[in-house]
């Protein structure tokens, strides 16, 4: 047997794993690998790299079934595959293209192509400099063109006369991740950025006629510029498939026009994921783009009048699984039966009228609930905030509205950072917690930003929880010791995180609650901490003794919710209770 | 502690704990369909050497938690490391890595196979098209001008060329 001859299964699984610089060098070493390798090379054209604080969100750990966390292995090395080109690539791909080195058949096995920010916009991170190629002849030329926006032309042409086979179009123009100095265009003197939205919108008009006239090919597109949804929609036909959109939108009359008569007529049959968000802090867009200025003067967002049930009610989404969108603007007047994901973003805490709202809507099939908010952002608009959280005693009852939620998130986005007193939880906010938490007994991950005791202690009853985060100190649920005693109910837990000290106070995990969880959480290996003051604590030496308190790992890192992902990666840590619980084996009795 | 027996493809019969056969999806789905078997099970595709080394692998992973069929996760695919004792594992000749690898993939192994690819992977990460044929004893086959078609239809794949000093793009153009 030898590498060659592996069967073809075999070496997709092997090429799945290689970076396409990898690939490319294998497909040349003989006719055999090269007719096995090109096509995995080719199928899928990745134009610029991956932005990931913004688009590899994910709400939760892991979306499989137990047990879904791998014990921390010393992976410090974990690597990505690369499989995007970066602007050297983009360059050698345009220079081949423009001179006829790629032939036909190479282009038809093309199924894939995403295109970012940089070529979108014709804007590369490294501004001048260019490849030590180009410094002369064509590629120079070739990379002038680029710059000039000269692959706009050279992709329709492509599109429209070699590439036959393809499948997927993604589109992802992010203005932060391009001009993260410039937030707006009246700041940026030399109108680069409104130069490269136009570029930009160059591509997707070519796209959206492309999609228009070949239905089958799906479209998926994540932007915060409305202009690019427009220039997708309106160019000639709409596309048929959209199957993603996530996009920032305001209470602009135009703008909601544009949206209402060319984009939601066609996002009806396919979509399955729809994302309307007000850029800003907790939004899932970058904090700097709070303001739309496509118009060329500010424009204030009001929040909260959006009229979403007139807006929205004459459509039907038939494929949609998964809605996220900025409370501020809506009212919850709508919500789409039938999604199995809905995710509310919004500024302050939850309040009580949009719950009430919610509460209305019979949403059988919703499994994920997610409400994330941001009590220091700026309200989306700022000219006026909303009224603060009143304390209600209503009771909401959440059996109605849903009733068999998997995961739930009521939590901060991004998470409290400063060492202020925390406000007193409202009483509002604890009765929606309860009451949701009470609905739903077949809850298996939540995310709450307080965990009392009466709430935490409904869930450790059931049992089923696979996955717990508890971002705020305020209750300090797991010093208590009725929790401690109800943690041996949660046999299935595998993810525990836990904010260890937030300046109200510390929750780090006492000696008795490390012994439950070792004893009789056999899936936990690790208790992820955020020591935000990197606080010691009396009587728990052993808890630094070498081995036990460990960085967190990459791997790690990708398994730990979006909320908490954040650059001072170096603040999480992870205390390894699978070591902790093989050296007191014995007096453990495990 | 139950045992079955195995038949490898040159009719070694090898006796092994059940829980540890069971690390292979397809002898679960055996046993679970034929309930209790006191014959030794046929592994037509595999020989002793080999099995004998999948078990040995089986038995050192037993207490790991079994895989998900559905376990596609990009996460699996994509991290490049692999456990310090299955490095030592598969440090074999080229022959017995990829009978280990064909073995996975036949009893449905998939975290064996997972480290089987991944080893292959590594060899072929970072290497020039000669540096692959030297490791995989590979002939080349192609004229110095198809190679050199090829090469230029794929050189936006390959890694970054360093750059030049900085280039005013204003005034170039």
């Amino acid at each position: 047997m030898s590498f060659q001859h592996l069967p073809i299964e075999l070496h997709l699984e092997i090429t799945s794993q290689l970076s396409n610089a990898s690939l490319a060098a294998l497909s040349r070493t003989c006719k055999d690998l090269h007719g096995r390798t090109t096509p995995v090379l080719w199928s899928h054209l990745q134009f610029g790299p991956p932005t990931p604080q913004l688009f590899q969100e994910r709400a939760f750990p892991v979306p499989t079934s137990p047990p879904y966390i791998c014990p921390p292995l010393a992976r410090d090395g974990a690597l990505y595959v690369k499989r995007h080109m970066d602007e050297g690539g983009v360059l050698a791909f345009y220079s081949a293209a423009r001179k006829g080195f790629i032939r036909d058949e190479t282009f038809a096995l093309v199924r894939s192509l995403e295109l970012r920010s940089c070529v979108l916009g014709a804007c590369f991170a490294s501004g001048g400099e260019y490849p030590a190629s180009a410094a002369g002849g064509e590629e120079l030329r070739h990379w002038r063109e680029l710059h000039n926006g000269g692959f706009v032309a050279v992709f329709e042409e492509l599109l429209k006369e070699r590439i036959q086979g393809l499948k997927y179009i993604t589109i992802v123009y992010d203005r932060g991740g391009l001009f993260p100095a410039t937030p707006n265009f009246e700041r940026d003197p030399t109108g680069n950025e409104l130069k490269a939205v136009q570029k930009a919108q160059d591509f997707c008009r070519i796209i959206g006629a492309y999609a228009a006239m070949h239905p089958l090919v799906q479209v998926k597109i994540s932007t915060t510029h409305f202009a690019l949804v427009h220039a997708l929609f309106t160019a000639h036909s709409p596309p048929q498939c959209v199957t993603s959109l996530k996009t920032s939108i305001y209470r602009r009359p135009a703008m909601l026009e544009t949206f209402r008569r060319y984009v939601l007529p066609a996002l009806g049959a396919n979509l399955e994921h729809l994302a309307l968000l007000a850029t800003g802090p907790g939004s899932g867009f970058p904090p700097n783009t709070i303001w739309d200025h496509y118009s060329g003067a500010y424009f204030h967002v009001a929040p909260g009048v959006f009229d979403d049930e007139h807006f929205f009610s004459n459509f039907r989404f038939e494929k949609l699984k998964s809605v996220e969108y900025t409370a501020d603007l809506f009212t919850f007047a709508w919500a789409p039966s039938g999604v199995q994901r809905l995710c509310i973003r919004h500024s302050r805490t939850a309040h009580p009228h949009w719950w009430r709202s919610l509460g209305k809507h019979a949403l059988r099939g919703l499994e994920n609930l997610e409400i994330w908010y941001d009590c220091d952002s700026i309200v989306p608009g700022g000219a006026q905030s909303p009224p603060p959280p009143e304390d209600d005693d209503t009771s909401t009852d959440f059996s109605v509205c849903f009733r068999d939620l998997k995961a739930l998130a009521i939590a901060r986005n991004p998470p409290h950072r400063r060492h202020v007193v925390h406000l007193e939880e409202s009483v509002a906010s604890v009765r929606i917690r309860e009451a949701v938490v009470r609905a739903n007994v077949d809850l298996e991950e939540v995310f709450l930003e307080h965990g009392d005791v009466r709430t935490l202690a409904t869930l450790c009853s059931r049992g089923r929880l696979r996955s717990l985060t508890v971002q705020s100190t305020l209750h300090q649920p797991f010093q208590n010791p009725e929790i401690i005693k109800l943690i041996a109910n949660l046999q299935e837990l595998a993810w525990l995180h836990i904010c260890v000290q937030d300046g109200l106070g510390t929750a780090f995990p006492t000696r008795e609650l490390l012994t439950m969880l070792a004893k009789h959480c056999a899936k936990l290996s690790w208790v992820v901490m955020e020591d935000r003051g990197f606080a010691e604590v009396p009587g728990m030496e052993e808890f630094y003794a070498p081995g036990m308190l460990t960085r967190m790992t990459q791997d790690q890192y990708e398994y730990l919710s979006a909320t908490c992902r954040r650059s001072n990666m170096a603040q999480i840590w992870v205390f390894r209770l699978d070591v902790w619980r093989e050296r007191n084996r014995y007096w453990l009795d495990v | 502690m139950s045992e079955i027996k195995l038949l490898s493809s040159d009719q070694a019969t090898i006796t092994v704990e059940k829980s540890v056969a069971e690390r292979s999806i397809l002898i679960k789905n055996m046993l679970e369909d034929v309930g209790e078997v006191t014959e030794a099970i046929p592994i037509p595709n595999v020989n002793e050497n080999v099995l004998k080394k999948v078990i040995e692998w089986c038995e050192h992973h037993k207490g790991d938690p079994p895989a998900q069929a559905d376990d596609d996760s990009d996460s699996r695919k994509k991290s490049s490391d692999i456990d310090e004792w299955d490095q030592k594992f598969m440090q074999v000749d080229q022959e017995m890595l990829f009978e280990i690898i064909l073995a996975a993939n036949y009893l449905d192994i998939k975290p064996l196979l997972d480290v089987g690819c991944k080893t292959v992977a590594n060899m072929i990460k970072g290497k020039s098209p000669e540096e692959i044929r030297k490791t995989f004893n590979i002939q080349n086959d192609f004229t110095p001008d198809e190679e050199e078609q090829i090469r230029r239809e794929n050189e936006w794949a390959e890694e970054s060329v360093p750059r030049s000093q900085p280039l005013d793009i204003d005034e170039a153009c």
